[in-house]
């Protein structure tokens, strides 16, 4: 427990000033690295030819289409060649056709859901080519997105495409990840470009030990919230998350960037009403960012404190059969134990990063609920940028449902929100649940659907929510039991992360660019406050009563069944 | 090969599919 609070603290210490970095970053305000780093993103753009004036919503969004579709096709060319490139010292063959389509998807919509173990499955060139560079574009251009959604929002002109995913990368993402990395290494996570050796162990066995470009993976897999593992055991793997420590700078990076939108978010609107006057909390979380930030944290810490509990009840079975057992060890790591595992795995859902220190299709029934209903929900901080972007839309239809309720005008941030907006945020929110329960409908009356689950009854339908709610999330984590490296599962869980990311996207922008060219009206007895702990809770109720009428038809015949049957 | 063409046909249709919704949304704003 203690561990836990640690972790949670430095979380809240950190993502402060992280968040003000990030608005003057995004804001193009002063910062102290201005003077190297201005003139590296001069040099990149002027080199590329970038026009770097500002674009409306529609062409920054089919730039950031462009810009994915170009650097898929390209990831996509590796994968298939990588036998005949250089940087192979482990003689690695070209990727499955159907395989490389999931996985270059994957690793490009900030999913890192993988189907092939890293150390076996791509040579060097891949892992730093396609997956890692691909970690960074990937959270870039979540970040970018989410940044011109705010500008939006806040009455500003939305920016540049270009002049974001530069800034981006150049001041954020490399100076994070080179900290992270260095601190990695510090605990003995391996950096190098060596073949895989072979050892044999005290047990007189032969094992190999894969070696590779492994902390500089680790940093961007959880800073850019990507979460796919440089071997296939993830961050359960000593390689990858060798100490309590690196556990720990594991959690905090996957947290630190969603957490600090938020932030941003708050500062950004401060600033557009020009308060001269802050309190505590408005120099912390600036002005609209703190009621978000409790919302995300209230479901985050009850998911928490379910999955924690659960699995320090363990299994009623173990105890019928007379075994003593100190909750479910089962697919955890000895040196984790509970609350480290617990943690780590409502932290790799709520923000949506998908990297594991443990096996989450060995989790109790509720414990199991848990990182399932986060990644259905989509909100609890989310991704990096893509999360926000989630809430906000939330908040547009809480302001909306609360507006008529008590009879009040449906404004946002000083503008009135009206049919056209609330088209394009229904639309954005029913998306997602139509991806998961659509595609995991599809699969349970197909032959090749049904032919990946490995546990049947309720726990197989818990695998292919989970593999598709992981999917549509833009998650990545894996339930581990399906055998998913199929072409049906390759082909249907790309589609549900290309569509769970781009369809949701696009009216997100839509409707800021709606929201950025309406007049702005002054606030009066009949606003709705946004403000308020009230709002903060208003929006929980909203979000968790949406999840329950769309999902738990589908929760009750998966994970509920199972824990039902298990203790009654 | 034939496999690979699939794909990335799968992948244009897809992107194109996306860039309608671009300019779907875009008339929903409009109109």
């Amino acid at each position: 427990m203690l561990q836990i609070a640690i972790t949670l603290a430095l979380f809240v210490i950190l993502v402060i000033p992280v968040g003000k970095y990030v608005f003057h970053v995004a804001d193009m305000k002063k910062t102290f690295a201005d003077p190297v780093f201005d003139k590296v993103d001069n040099f990149l753009l002027k080199m590329m030819r970038v026009d770097t004036s500002s674009m409306n919503w529609k062409k920054y969004a089919v730039t950031f289409l462009m810009v994915n579709a170009v650097m898929i096709f390209i990831g996509y060319l590796v994968l298939r060649l990588q036998a005949m490139l250089f940087l192979n010292p482990n003689d690695i063959g070209a990727m499955e056709s159907t395989l490389s389509f999931n996985t270059i998807i994957s690793f490009m919509t900030n999913t890192n859901l993988q189907h092939y173990a890293g150390e076996s499955g791509l040579s060097h060139l891949s892992q730093m080519v396609v997956i890692i560079m691909q970690m960074f574009t990937s959270a870039a251009s979540g970040y970018c997105v989410c940044m011109a959604m705010l500008r939006g929002l806040v009455g500003k002109e939305m920016g540049n495409f270009y002049v974001d995913m530069t800034r981006c990368i150049t001041r954020i993402m490399l100076p994070l990840s080179t900290i992270i990395s260095l601190i990695l290494v510090s605990q003995g996570v391996m950096q190098n470009l060596n073949a895989t050796v072979t050892l044999q162990t005290i047990e007189g066995r032969l094992q190999d030990i894969a070696q590779g470009p492994i902390a500089a993976l680790e940093s961007i897999k959880h800073l850019g919230t990507n979460g796919g593992g440089f071997t296939g055991a993830n961050s359960a793997n000593p390689l990858e998350n060798p100490t309590a420590i690196s556990n720990i700078v594991e959690m905090i990076s996957m947290m630190l960037m969603p957490g600090a939108c938020i932030v941003t978010f708050g500062h950004m609107v401060h600033e557009k009403w020009s308060l001269q006057k802050k309190s505590l909390k408005q120099i912390f979380f600036g002005t609209q960012g703190r009621c978000i930030f409790i919302a995300a944290s209230v479901i985050f810490l009850l998911g928490l404190s379910i999955c924690y509990f659960a699995e320090m009840a363990g299994n009623p079975i173990f105890e019928k059969l007379g075994l003593v057992m100190s909750g479910n060890m089962e697919g955890k790591e000895m040196r984790f134990g509970i609350a480290q595992s617990s943690l780590f795995t409502t932290v790799t859902t709520a923000f949506t990063t998908g990297t594991v220190n443990n096996m989450h299709d060995t989790l109790t029934p509720l414990g199991g609920l848990v990182p399932l209903l986060n990644m259905m929900l989509n909100v609890v901080f989310g991704g990096d940028g893509v999360g926000l972007m989630n809430i906000l839309v939330y908040a547009l239809l809480a302001v909306f449902i609360c507006g008529l309720m008590i009879g009040r005008t449906p404004e946002f941030l000083g503008k009135k929100i009206e049919g056209k907006e609330m088209k394009l945020v229904a639309l954005s929110i029913i998306i997602h649940p139509l991806l998961i329960l659509g595609f995991s409908a599809l699969s349970v009356v197909m032959k090749d659907g049904l032919a990946g689950i490995t546990n049947p009854g309720y726990h197989g339908l818990s695998q292919i929510l989970y593999e598709f709610s992981s999917s549509a999330a833009n998650n990545g984590s894996g339930f581990e039991g399906l055998a998913d490296n199929t072409v049906f599962w390759n082909i249907t869980t790309g589609l549900a992360m290309f569509f769970g990311r781009y369809l949701i996207i696009v009216p997100q922008l839509a409707i800021a660019g709606s929201l950025m060219k309406k007049k702005e009206v002054s606030a009066s007895v009949g606003t709705l406050r946004t403000d308020t702990t009230t709002f903060s809770m208003a929006l929980v109720m909203v979000i968790l009563i949406i999840a329950a009428l769309t999902f738990l038809p589908a929760l009750a015949l998966g994970p509920i069944a199972e824990h039902l049957t298990l203790w009654y | 090969m034939l496999m690979d063409i699939c794909m990335v046909a799968i992948l244009v249709l897809s992107f194109a599919a996306v860039i309608g919704f671009v300019h779907w949304c875009a008339g929903v704003i409009r109109h």
